[in-house]
């Protein structure tokens, strides 16, 4: 079974699509007694990367882990509200999580390769929901590191530990494994920051070819990246969306005092 | 120079003095000690060590019954404290984070850890020894068990506390069900110390003598019967060492040097691990 039967959903080519994936309602976050997010409401479009900046602590990260509930492996926290993907609202407890995390991906902020080899770090998610033959996860894990721009560089040492690579290939790896489950929608926490600026790059150049294929949710503290890579911005602060707005379009003329004295470097 | 800055050599000086002083003391003795275990024991080791029985007063004969019934007391006492310790351990660190019991656990772990081992001997001295009316193979592999549980768990809350958090975070990203992401990522990016802990419960026991007095007590026999009483080197040692017949004498610093290699070896396995380990990261 795939994900998307999984989730028993319609593939997303066959809906006659508003251009909205993911509808987030009314949407407030706690950590324990501190209230996190505060009335978040957004859409984010299919087939569209949408960058989230603002200071460390705005929440940026939070409403990022909300999205595939890996927020509910900690205790003491807390989404209300409603958060609509392909039709469901996936804070419903009775959500399938599995299928939700294979159908919205994530990558973090430090490369994360398991202690295997390259192969096997790819092919760890595909096992989670398939038993494909022989042939057919060596294609699917071809196919995975060809679509994040690795392959060249690891095709005569997939049997090497993915933890020999350098951290951009690493992360690539990491995007490789994730795309693997072919998810509709990806996340990526500040996957850039601890990388090297020609490391940088190529993960730029990745999201780029990537965007035609996924809806792209990042979170970045770097602006000049969320300038280059997303089509859409939020400018999030202490746990509120100040304003979102096209990206272009917010970079040169912000509408709000806040962010034109964020993205000015006043704070943050 | 200045004052204060000559001040500061003369201070450095005394220092280091002292330091080397008290590292030269300490050395010295284990120095001492080896040199003696290393003599003695050589001069009294030959190959029959390992076939003959140990022998009446006046006669030769070698450790077999006891190296023997020391690998078996230790194989299972870690054949039990393995498991329980491993799943104790991934208990604290994988479910139990901050919960109350996880910290009772943890702290009584620790007490274990710190005890004199004794009092294993007298605890299952009390449990099984009295109650079953003898010493027994049984009993003395109980005891070591209690002393390497505590062990084997500490080491593996230990090491699975090193594996960061986001390598699990991103297996549960991917869908990953909890058991999976422990059998599958923590136990494997931690299986090198985990390994490391049991060899150094293994190399904590080996050496263990009080326990065993009061539970396996010792044999003069061949005998494998794990249901009486089984002959063991340290407590044979512990006989032997303190006899006027210096054949008897001679056998227990053999005794002594083999379980001191055996640990020497076990303790040089367990860091070539952890370095092999470590180099891949």
């Amino acid at each position: 079974m795939t994900p998307s039967e999984m989730l028993n959903i319609e593939s997303s080519q066959s809906t006659l699509t508003t251009d909205i994936d993911i509808t987030v309602r009314d949407l407030n976050f706690y950590y324990g007694n501190s209230h996190a997010l505060k009335n978040i409401n957004l859409e984010f479009g299919k087939k569209e990367t949408t960058a989230i900046i603002g200071p460390s602590g705005c929440g940026k990260s939070t409403l990022l882990r909300i999205l595939n509930r890996i927020y509910t492996l900690y205790p003491g926290q807390e989404a209300k509200g409603e958060i609509i993907i392909n039709g469901e609202n996936i804070l419903d407890p009775k959500v399938n999580v599995a299928a939700l995390r294979a159908k919205v991906g994530m990558v973090f902020q430090s490369p994360t390769p398991f202690p295997m080899s390259i192969y096997d770090n790819i092919a760890y998610g595909i096992r989670l929901y398939e038993k494909p033959s022989r042939r057919e996860m060596d294609e699917r894990i071809e196919k995975a590191l060809r679509g994040a721009a690795l392959w060249d560089e690891v095709k005569d040492k997939l049997h090497a530990s993915g933890q020999s690579l350098s951290g951009g290939q690493q992360q690539r790896l990491c995007i490789a494994r994730t795309i693997a489950l072919k998810p509709q929608v990806l996340l990526l926490d500040e996957p850039t920051s601890a990388l090297d600026p020609v490391s940088t790059t190529k993960i730029e150049d990745l999201l780029d070819d990537l965007r035609d294929e996924y809806t792209i949710v990042i979170v970045t503290h770097n602006m000049q990246q969320a300038a280059r890579v997303s089509q859409k911005t939020v400018f999030m602060y202490m746990g509120e969306v100040v304003e979102v707005a096209q990206t272009d379009e917010m970079f040169l003329r912000p509408k709000e005092e806040r962010t034109k004295n964020y993205i000015t470097g006043r704070f943050g | 120079m200045n004052a204060v800055v000559r001040r500061r050599h003369f201070a450095n000086l005394v220092s280091r003095m002292l330091i080397l002083a008290a590292t030269l003391f300490v050395l010295a003795f284990l120095v001492w000690i080896c040199g003696v275990l290393l003599y003695e024991g050589f001069s009294a080791f030959k190959p029959t060590l390992f076939t003959e029985m140990t022998p009446p007063p006046g006669e030769s004969g070698g450790l077999a019954n006891a190296i023997v019934g020391s690998l078996m007391l230790v194989g299972v006492a870690m054949l039990v404290s393995t498991p329980i310790g491993l799943l104790a351990g991934t208990y604290l660190n994988e479910y139990g984070k901050g919960t109350w019991l996880a910290s009772v656990v943890r702290f009584v772990n620790d007490v274990l850890l710190a005890k004199p081992s004794i009092l294993a001997g007298l605890f299952v001295y009390e449990i099984i020894v009295a109650p079953m009316g003898g010493f027994s193979g049984w009993a003395g592999s109980a005891a070591l068990a209690i002393i390497a549980i505590p062990v084997v768990v500490r080491t593996t809350e230990d090491m699975m506390n090193l594996v960061p958090n986001s390598m699990r975070e991103a297996a549960y990203a991917l869908g990953a069900s909890r058991s999976r992401v422990i059998l599958s990522v923590s136990y494997r990016a931690a299986r090198v110390g985990i390994t490391t802990g049991v060899i150094l419960a293994v190399a904590r026991i080996s050496g263990e003598t009080a326990p065993l007095l009061f539970t396996s007590l010792n044999n003069q026999f061949w005998s494998t019967d794990m249901s009486h009483s089984i002959a063991n080197l340290p407590v044979m040692i512990f006989q032997f060492a303190m006899n006027p017949y210096p054949d008897w004498q001679a056998l227990a610093w053999a005794g002594a040097l083999l379980i001191t290699l055996t640990i020497l070896v076990l303790s040089i396995i367990s860091r070539v691990f952890l370095r092999s380990a470590n180099s891949q990261h």
